[in-house]
């Protein structure tokens, strides 16, 4: 249960990202805000198993299943924003590593 | 269409098999109840599935032409069977009619556990296609390592 109340770990991905990717580009839509965007989606979904979990806790709602597919749902997605966390970084750091 | 509708299927169909089982279960419990409340003894009740669209919002339907091709279950009606009660020849019970028999509800056992079986197996299947849905998924995130 640990694992789905890591809105604080997300809002300082979403401000890390932000700053670092507006200064790279200037266009209408830029990376940062798209990155930004599903990422907030992302935070939903989270919230959503966290209001799923308490429901099952308090009584609410009595389906084990609901409870269990909201937090799956909210594992893959938390899991596909890592994954282009880490490219965004070994991308950075290829770069970093650059001779000049 | 995206990779949580097939969870939501599944979801729907987990919900639809859960309250089948709750049904036969009380089936199960009530072999042998002779009061009810609206008189007579218990009636073995049946769930009635039927297909549904999924929510439809404004922007799926503005995105599909075909916005109900992946129906969701729903239990629309819960039905009382509507066979003859079993007389049952007990002068001493309470709820014997005039020539000493009483109305017991006709459910068959074996006919319960049947169901029983079905409902646990439908519901195994509809947890297995949730899995397979999320292997699907966490392959797809492994394509970047």
């Amino acid at each position: 249960m640990k694992e789905i109340t890591l809105d604080n770990d997300v809002k300082t991905i979403i401000d890390s990202h932000a700053s670092k990717n507006q200064a790279t580009t200037t266009g209408s839509t830029s990376f940062g805000e798209l990155l930004n965007n599903s990422i907030n989606k992302v935070s939903r979904l989270q919230n959503e198993a966290n209001q799923s979990i308490e429901a099952l806790a308090s009584g609410r709602q009595k389906d084990i299943h609901n409870t269990m597919i909201a937090m799956e749902k909210a594992g893959v997605a938390f899991r596909l924003m890592m994954e282009v966390r880490n490219k965004v970084i070994s991308a950075y750091e290829t770069i970093m590593r650059m001779q000049v | 269409m995206d990779f949580f509708d097939a969870l939501h299927t599944s979801s729907a169909g987990l919900t639809a098999q859960r309250l089948r089982m709750n049904l036969i279960s009380g089936n199960l419990a009530n072999v042998h109840t002779t009061r009810t409340k609206d008189g007579g003894p218990y009636r073995r009740k049946e769930p009635i599935f039927a297909a549904q669209a999924q929510d439809m919002s404004f922007e799926r339907i503005l995105a599909s032409q075909n916005p109900d091709n992946l129906p969701l279950v729903k239990v629309v009606e819960i039905i009382e069977d509507g066979r003859n009660p079993l007389l049952k020849y007990d002068p001493n019970h309470p709820d014997a009619d005039a020539e000493g028999y009483v109305a017991m509800p006709n459910i068959n056992l074996m006919e319960e556990m049947v169901n029983l079986i079905s409902a646990t197996r439908s519901y195994e299947a509809n947890i297995t296609a949730v899995k397979a849905a999320k292997e699907m998924a966490m392959k797809a995130l492994d394509i970047g390592q």
